[in-house]
Order: C-alpha cells, then sequence, then structure tokens
C-alpha cells in the first residue's frame, strides 16, 4: 500500500470521519483494511513509544557523557596545569640536581686536596727519615773511622814514646858505659 | 701548551674492537687543553686500527712504531708529548668526562711537582656494562702514602701526573714489557708522592684478551714480586707495616689472595718467619757513674739468650776508659760531659745501627729473655714503641699492661720506665724522642703515644734499681703545663696534680682509668706518692 493511501487511512481513523469520498456513502476501504490498518496504527503507536522510551534513554545516556566530558574537560585541565607544575619542579630539579653534583664535584676535589697535602706531608716526612737514616749511616762510619784513626794515633804516639824513651835510655847506657 | 696541559696517550697493538670508543672517551673530556696520542704499537691487523684511528683525521695525533711494547709505547708518546701533564689510557679502558679536568684542578692546587695522582674506578665488561667499582679508603692511603703501592692498588690508567716526574724518574723501563707501570711506581712511591682522588675516574675493561692474563705476564709479575720482598729495606717496610715482619706477612696475604702468585707469597711467608730473628739489635746503655754497676748491666745485656748486635756505651771519658772497647757484643764507645739524659740518650741513638734499640741505665739490669722476647713481640704486632714491667726491691711492678691507644690516659699516668723501652730506630727517624734536652724523659713516651700505639709486655723483663718514673712526675707536670700542644687536656693533669698532692692514692692492679685507656700500674713500695 503506498504510503499516501496508508495515511489517509490513519487519518480516517485518528478523526472517526470518513474521506469525502465516503460521504458521498461510497465505502472507499473494507473492514479488512480498516483492521489492518487499525492493527499497523496500533504496532506503530507501540513502536512510536519504544522510540521514544530510546530516545529518552539516548538523552539521559546525552546528558550523562556530556557530564562526564565536563568533567574530563575539567580534569584535563587541572592534569594541564598539574604537568606544567611538574615540567617546572623536574627542571627545577635537574638544575638543583645538577647544582649538586659541580659542588660534589667541588667537595671531592677540595677533600682530595686536603687528604692530598697530608698525604704529602707524611711521604715527605718518610723520604726525610730514610735521608736521615742514609745521613746517619755515613755519620757513624766517619765516626767510626776517626776513632779507628784515633786509636791508630794514639798507638803510633806510644810505640813512638816507648822508641824514644828505649833511645834514651840506649843513649844513657852508652854514655854510662863510655864513661866507664 | 701551558702549564694545565694534558697529554692523553693511548698505546695500542691491534685494537680496533675498543680504540674507538677509548677515542671517543678522551675527546669528551671537559678539560680544554687536552692533546691525544695514539701510539700504534706495530699493528698488523690489516689496517684496522690505523682505520679507526685515521677516522678521528687531526682532532688525534697518531704516531706508529714497529712492535716494541707498551713501555716503549709509552715513551714514545712521553717524548713526543707537549702537555706539561701526562696520563695513560689503555685502548680497551674508558675515561669518564671530567677526569682530566678534576684531577687537573687537584693538581694545580697541590702545587707540586712531585705529585702523581691516581683514582678509584669502575669494571666493565666487553660490553660496557659497569659491573663493579674499586673505591679506596682515602683516610688510611693519607697516612700510609706507600700503601697504594704495596697494595696493588694503582690502576695506570687513572694516573695524572707531569711528563717532567716520569721522565726524571728515567721512563718506563722497557726491559718489563708486563710490569713497566707497577716498577714505574714503585719508583714514585720512592721518590714521588702519591695522592688518591676518591672518585671513579675511569672505566677499566675486564675481557679474556687482555695481555695480563697471559703466562708470560704472571712469570713477569713473579720476578717483580720477588724484587720487591728482596729490595724493601727494613726501614720502608716499617713505615708501611710497622715491621718487616709485618710488611712480608702482609705482602704474602696479597699476594696469595689478590694477584695469582702463590710461589711469591710462599716466599713472603718464610721470610716473615725468619724475619724477627734476622733483625739488628743495639743496645744504648747509660752507663752513670759507678764502672762497677755499669759493668754488671753490660754484663746482663751480654748474659742475653739473643745477644745484641752491639752496645753503645755513653758516659764520662774515665767510665769508658775503665769499661775498655772490648767484649761479648760489639763495643761503640760515646764519651760525653754532658749530664742530662736525654742528650746522652741521643747521643747513644746516633751511634746505633740496629733495626731495634734497647735503653739500659746502669745500675739497672736486663733478665736474660729480654731482648728475644721484645723483639719478638715488636715484630710480630709491627709495633714501633714497646716496654714492659719491672721488677724493683725484688718486686714485680705490673706497669706492662699499660699499652695500646694510651693517649690522652699517658698524660696523668707514664709509668713507662726507661730502662724496659725498646723502640725500632725508626722511631727516632722520625725525630719524636729525646729532642728537648731539658724536658723529662716520659714527654717523649708522651710524643710516641700521641702518634703510635705502645705495646705493653706483661713479664718482668728488667731489673731497676730506682724507677725513674716517679722522679718524673713533678718535672713532669711543669713540662705539661707549659706545653701548648698538652696543657689543655685538664682531667689527666689535674689526676697528675693530685697524685703528686698526695691525694691520689697510687694506682694499683685492677684499678680502672677514668678517661679511657685502662691502667693497671703498680709503683713500688714508697711509689709516686712518697716521691712526690
Amino acid at each position: 500500500m503506498p504510503l499516501h493511501d496508508l495515511l489517509q487511512r490513519l487519518r480516517i481513523a485518528l478523526t472517526g470521519s470518513p474521506p469525502e469520498d465516503e460521504a458521498a456513502s461510497v465505502p472507499m476501504v473494507p473492514a479488512a483494511e480498516y483492521d489492518a490498518s487499525q492493527a499497523l496504527l496500533t504496532e506503530a503507536q507501540r513502536q512510536l513509544a519504544v522510540t521514544e522510551a530510546e530516545y529518552n534513554t539516548t538523552r539521559t545516556l546525552l546528558i550523562e557523557t556530556q557530564r562526564r566530558l565536563a568533567v574530563a574537560d575539567q580534569r584535563i585541565a587541572i592534569l594541564g596545569s598539574s604537568n606544567r607544575t611538574a615540567a617546572r619542579a623536574i627542571r627545577q630539579f635537574l638544575q638543583d640536581r645538577e647544582q649538586l653534583v659541580a659542588e660534589r664535584e667541588a667537595v671531592e676535589v677540595r677533600l682530595s686536596i686536603a687528604v692530598g697535602e697530608r698525604s704529602i706531608a707524611i711521604a715527605d716526612q718518610q723520604r726525610t727519615m730514610i735521608l736521615n737514616d742514609q745521613l746517619l749511616s755515613t755519620l757513624r762510619d766517619h765516626e767510626d773511622a776517626r776513632q779507628h784513626l784515633e786509636e791508630e794515633n794514639q798507638r803510633l804516639r806510644r810505640r813512638l814514646t816507648e822508641r824514644t824513651a828505649s833511645v834514651a835510655v840506649e843513649a844513657d847506657d852508652g854514655e854510662r858505659s863510655a864513661a866507664v | 701548551m701551558g702549564d694545565r696541559s694534558v697529554t692523553i696517550a693511548i698505546p695500542v697493538h691491534n685494537g680496533a674492537n675498543y680504540l674507538g670508543e677509548a677515542i671517543e672517551s678522551a675527546l669528551r673530556q671537559r678539560h680544554a687543553e687536552t692533546e691525544i696520542i695514539v701510539v700504534d704499537d706495530g699493528s698488523d691487523d690489516d689496517g684496522e686500527t690505523f682505520a679507526i684511528a685515521s677516522a678521528f683525521g687531526d682532532r688525534i695525533r697518531y704516531l706508529h712504531q714497529s712492535q716494541s711494547g707498551v713501555a716503549v709505547a709509552l715513551n714514545t708518546a712521553l717524548a713526543n708529548a707537549s702537555g706539561r701533564l701526562f696520563s695513560w689510557l689503555s685502548h680497551d679502558d674508558l675515561f669518564e668526562p671530567g677526569k682530566t679536568e678534576i684531577q687537573v684542578q687537584i693538581l694545580e692546587a697541590v702545587n707540586r711537582d712531585d705529585v702523581c695522582l691516581f683514582s678509584d674506578l669502575s669494571w666493565i665488561d666487553a660490553a660496557g656494562r659497569i659491573m663493579g667499582e674499586q673505591r679506596l679508603d682515602q683516610t688510611v692511603l693519607a697516612h700510609n702514602p706507600r700503601l697504594a703501592f704495596y697494595e696493588g692498588l694503582i690502576n695506570g690508567c687513572t694516573i695524572l701526573t707531569t711528563r717532567e716526574l716520569l721522565l726524571r724518574v728515567g721512563g718506563f723501563d722497557a726491559r718489563y714489557p708486563h710490569t713497566q707501570d707497577y716498577r714505574m711506581w714503585w719508583r714514585l712511591a720512592r721518590e714521588a708522592n702519591f695522592v688518591h682522588v676518591p672518585r671513579c675516574l675511569l672505566r677499566s675493561r675486564l675481557h679474556p684478551d687482555q695481555g695480563s692474563h697471559r703466562s708470560v705476564a704472571l712469570v713477569e709479575n713473579s720476578a717483580f714480586w720477588d724484587d720487591v720482598l728482596d729490595e724493601t729495606s727494613v726501614l720502608e717496610a716499617a713505615l708501611v707495616d710497622g715491621s718487616r715482619e709485618r710488611f712480608l706477612r702482609r705482602t704474602g696475604e696479597f699476594l696469595r689472595y689478590r694477584s695469582p702468585n702463590r710461589r711469591v707469597a710462599d716466599r713472603a711467608d718464610r721470610m716473615a718467619r725468619t724475619s724477627a730473628a734476622e733483625t739488628s739489635v743495639s743496645v744504648v746503655i747509660d752507663v752513670g757513674s759507678d764502672a762497677v754497676a755499669a759493668r754488671r748491666a753490660i754484663a746482663s745485656v751480654e748474659a742475653q739468650t739473643r745477644r745484641p748486635d752491639e752496645v753503645i756505651l755513653v758516659g764520662d771519658h774515665a767510665i769508658l776508659e775503665a769499661l775498655g772497647p772490648d767484649g761479648a757484643c760489639t763495643r761503640r764507645l760515646r764519651p760525653t760531659p754532658e749530664r742530662r739524659l736525654p742528650v746522652r740518650l741521643r747521643l747513644g741513638l746516633l751511634a746505633a745501627r740496629g733495626d731495634y734499640v734497647a735503653f739500659l741505665i746502669s745500675p739497672d739490669l736486663f733478665a736474660p729473655e729480654k731482648i728475644a722476647a721484645q723483639v719478638a713481640r715488636m715484630s710480630a704486632q709491627g709495633c714501633v714503641f714497646s716496654h714492659s714491667s719491672y721488677r724493683s726491691g725484688g718486686e714485680a711492678v705490673a706497669t706492662g699492661s699499660f699499652g695500646g691507644r694510651v693517649h690522652p690516659e699517658i698524660l696523668g699516668d707514664c709509668y713507662i720506665e726507661i730502662s724496659t723501652v725498646m723502640i725500632q730506630r725508626v722511631l727516632f727517624l722520625s725525630g719524636l724522642l729525646f729532642m728537648n734536652d731539658d724536658a723529662p724523659l716520659a714527654s717523649s713516651w708522651i710524643e710516641v703515644a700521641a702518634r703510635h700505639e705502645v705495646l705493653g709486655l706483661e713479664e718482668p723483663l728488667s731489673d731497676i734499681e730506682a724507677p725513674w718514673a716517679q722522679r718524673e712526675a713533678e718535672p713532669l707536670l711543669t713540662w705539661l703545663r707549659a706545653s701548648a700542644e698538652y696543657r689543655h687536656h685538664t682531667a689527666p693533669l689535674h689526676r697528675l696534680e693530685m697524685r703528686l698532692a698526695g691525694s691520689l692514692p697510687s694506682r694499683r692492679s685492677g684499678e680502672g682509668a677514668d678517661d679511657g685507656a685502662s691502667v693497671t700500674a703498680q709503683v713500688p713500695a714508697g711509689g709516686t706518692d712518697a716521691a712526690a
């Protein structure tokens, strides 16, 4: 059935008045068709109700989605702001870290210098001790040599004295025997 | 180039595998005045090493020599370097970016041309992954600078020093292709100063192709440590570990557990066992004014179970003449008219040749086992100063338990008797003993205790007629009050004052010290209080 006819029948069913042709007591549609139209109408009404219910559901969903979207937008805005804060914090953190690393390096250098100077002082002292030892060893050798020379000198002096004395005694004896 | 200029020498032989990374790490140095010299030690890898080096163009200098070993390659770099400072990078290792800059700052601040810096390092595997770190104890190394060498802690690629210093000690010894570095550090340890930088400045690669793993390198390494054992003097050993015996034991442990030199480790242990017996001993005897008493004192020395190598007799000319130059031990006579004991003892010490020196003031006597016991304990423990309990008036006086770290306790309670003291001669060389002619003897013990541990032997090893320490309490207090270094130690000084005032009883065995160290000294009847 063409859509036009269907609408006509619907109109009749709804208004309760037959079309002008019917008023001329010429029934345009048979009863069976009328019943079918009624059924069709009922079905259309049911579908309309279903569609309306779906529409309402969809609308509710839409409102809920819009609300959620607004919340999400708000959250994105907040997160965007937080992100900027975080980025700033990270930049600051990195700067601080760099500064701390530089400070640590400087402290390590200062510590190395201080400990190094102490270490050098101790090493210098140890080398001085070793040199002192060598020097003392040389001194002791010289002292021993001096003592040895002194003893030798004394021994020679004693021998010289003894020889002089014996020469004197011999001279005395010679003089005495000559006198005799 | 200027004073801050650095040459980084990279010797390489067939090292195309890692050379590029090494050069890049050298080029990444933050220090501006850096020259990089790659010395190709006769690579025969079809030009691969050359190709790697050439890729860096004029950012590096490339020198080639016929294969002669690392030592010659390093000497080639030394001869051709234009930097005042010199560092060495193995072709398979990597510098950290700040290495040169940090070390240059330290060298500048220290401002000495006889300093060689070395640093901590991290180990990497063949792929460059960090496997671990070698971090050294800076405080220990500062107190004992030579230990870095003797413990094998110096990695050549962490050093920075002046080129002139390396040339002054003769450069790297080409006769030793595998130990040229350690022979260089040995010379530097004796003639220059190693300073540790407490930071990992090198990534040292561990991989199976390393030359040091070859058997020929191990043989050369053993020969090197044999030389170290033989040529380290008693004095040097005492400076590093307190005594030659301790030095040998520690070196033996190091060689056994941290290097593959078991044969040399065994040899070090054998040498350690005989070390105490082989060491030389002198006894300085102040002969006093009684020749008969002096003869008894000398006889007690000559009757030792272990005779000393010499006795030094110090005193009046007439007494020495009476005693004569001959005896069971070699005698050295040091006549002096000087009456002050520190001066006489100093004179004796100047004449003493022994590694260990004992003192005896006539009429005191030594117990027969004194020298053997004291040398054995000092040698085993690596102590430079020891004293013992003694007998006086027929009673044992237990001063020998006074030992360990006794400073500042010793300021208030010094019971060390001169005739019980034995030192290592190295202590005298450090200028701590008898340097002040008019100071009490205890001032020398205090100076020693402030710097070293004191070894106390509990067995009485001397007979003392009139304990010297008791007579010295008053002059000691005067000396301490006048000393800028010690007068602020109020508690021990107060204790000494109280003892002198007679308000404190003498410390007897079992009493605890009130400021730290445990002191169980006993004084003879009519001891310090009476003397005070």
